[in-house]
């Protein structure tokens, strides 16, 4: 039962028509600097899926994104196939491996569970460097002609259908299992909540959307390299943005690409080296005072708020 | 534990006492699939349950309650109850509607007041009897009760204790309690079964339990020891 949608939906509805609306109005310049705004806003709402939901803290989730960057670039550079389907593929593959990692590494708790994470990322770089058909150093070019508004509608929808799935999760029953097992993973199960079934599908849902969003950056930087595509920095990022934004929530994750987003934009190309600096103290600020993040505070500053943000 | 073997008939309440450390609360955890059982079997209505994971337990009709308890802090009262609702056996799959029955099941219990109450505020008393709300909620004909009565103040447990005698005359539920505090049990039980150090050492009625010598010696020591 499917039902009435509260006005964060519609809220979030405008924001992504003023994004469509932009991109088709101001045309190729806009929409290349949006682009990655949108991705920042793709892999913030993946990873709200796992982290945000669940709070399994994830510092592997690049992880996720490396390997939709190499199947949409393996698929476009040796096939010459097209870059949708590299997307498509990117989210299977996403899919998969969060299937087959998250049944193993969902077992941990905690500390544990996030530690994996780590390890899992530095096997990951040095087995894609033993595969030469992955590039000569992980690198491999794509040789495609410039699409912006390509690239930019596609993970425009991404975001979209991210949107819409994460606020139709938190009102479902999944939902509610889920903030239950987040809350006390025990007593979840003592009311007959699965946490297997449960994380499992958070992990796969945040697996799926992280390759979508991986695949259309490589796209969207033409290519992918090994040290880049499994930076942590990538993974920090992804969870300043829901901390900063609010965990869990529909909105939160937009917010906190945007908050995120804008200073990385602007000082790439004056001071790169204070992107994680600032970033870094932006978080801590937010841990220590604002936990619930930017919607916790418009949640408590305004009694009408707390009853619309979700 | 050791040579351990009782029925729970439908609609019976049946004590589970004994010293600290005598297994109690492992008794109860191997019953909701917590712990598995070195050997030995746990039947629900004809069907084994000792292989099943604690969630699955739940679809049997088995609930069971924390001694610490364990609310889903960050959520409602309400939103806690339900949870059990939307994930025990009562095939309510739409929140809405759980959440109106989890309103219905709170002012059973006497929490009305505490719909919207955030549930790590609840007090003791509070949220043990959120802990009972939610095993009344997920639909079970058969409660495990884990010290829902101790910490309480003496008026606090009168009414928990008339609480439970409605309750049960209204839902007739089967319950299994493990308690401290004896006057609860003794009060509420048909039947009261006696263990120490694994074993059971006396079945009977309360009255009958209470004047058994061996009970007397587990909780007192022995005469012998004491002389």
């Amino acid at each position: 039962m499917i039902e009435k949608p509260g006005l964060t939906l519609y809220g979030l509805f405008i924001v992504m028509a003023l994004l469509a609306a932009a991109a088709l109005l101001l045309g190729v310049a806009v929409s290349s600097i949006l682009v990655l705004l949108l991705v920042y806003a793709a892999l913030a709402y993946s990873i709200n899926f796992i982290t945000g939901m669940i709070g399994y803290v994830d510092f592997g989730h690049v992880l996720f994104m490396a390997i939709g960057s190499y199947a949409l670039a393996t698929l476009v550079s040796h096939y010459e196939a097209n870059p949708l389907l590299g997307v498509g593929l990117g989210a299977l593959l996403g899919l998969v491996f969060a299937l087959g990692i998250g049944l193993v590494i969902l077992r941990f708790r905690g500390v544990y569970f996030a530690i994996t994470t780590v390890v899992l990322v530095l096997a990951a770089y040095n087995i894609v460097l033993q595969f030469p058909q992955l590039g000569a150093g992980g690198e491999i070019i794509v040789n495609l002609t410039f699409q912006p508004l390509a690239t930019y509608f596609t993970i425009w929808t991404i975001v979209l259908i991210e949107i819409v799935l994460t606020y139709y999760v938190n009102r479902s029953r999944i939902g509610f299992g889920i903030r239950a097992i987040k809350n006390e993973e025990d007593a979840a199960s003592s009311v007959g909540v699965s946490p297997r079934t449960l994380k499992l599908t958070g992990y796969m849902l945040g697996g799926l959307f992280g390759g979508a969003a991986g695949a259309v950056y490589a796209w969207s930087i033409s290519g992918v390299t090994a040290g880049p595509a499994f930076d942590f920095t990538f993974s920090l990022l992804m969870l300043a943005m829901i901390i900063i934004g609010g965990v869990g929530t529909s909105i939160g994750p937009l917010l906190g690409a945007v908050v995120v987003y804008i200073p990385s934009y602007f000082l790439l190309t004056t001071v790169a080296q204070a992107q994680p600096l600032i970033i870094g103290l932006l978080v801590i600020i937010m841990a220590l005072f604002l936990p619930d993040g930017i919607v916790g505070l418009l949640r408590r500053s305004n009694e009408h708020l707390r009853l619309v943000l979700e | 534990m050791k040579d351990v073997s009782f029925e729970l008939p439908e609609s019976a309440v049946l004590g589970l006492i004994g010293p600290n450390g005598s297994g109690k609360s492992t008794l109860l955890n191997i019953i909701a699939g917590l712990e598995k059982p070195t050997s030995g079997i746990v039947k629900l209505d004809r069907k084994r349950i000792d292989n099943l994971e604690a969630n699955r337990v739940v679809g049997y009709g088995l609930a069971k309650t924390h001694q610490i308890p364990k609310p889903f802090s960050n959520m409602t009262a309400r939103e806690n109850v339900a949870v059990a609702v939307l994930y025990g056996r009562r095939n309510i799959h739409s929140p809405s509607l759980a959440l109106q029955e989890a309103e219905r099941i709170l002012s059973l219990v006497g929490m009305r007041s505490r719909n919207d109450a955030s549930a790590g505020s609840l007090t003791v008393q509070e949220k043990k009897r959120l802990e009972f709300a939610r095993a009344l909620a997920t639909g079970a004909s058969v409660l495990l009760l884990d010290e829902v009565f101790a910490g309480l103040s003496p008026e606090e447990l009168k009414d928990s204790i008339q609480l439970f005698r409605k309750l049960h005359e209204e839902l007739h539920f089967s319950a299994l309690v493990v308690e401290h505090v004896m006057r609860a049990v003794l009060n509420l039980s048909h039947k009261v079964i006696v263990l120490e150090e694994g074993r059971v050492i006396a079945t009977g009625s309360p009255d009958e339990v209470v004047h058994n010598d061996r009970v007397i010696e587990a909780y007192l020591g022995s005469k012998k020891s004491a002389a």
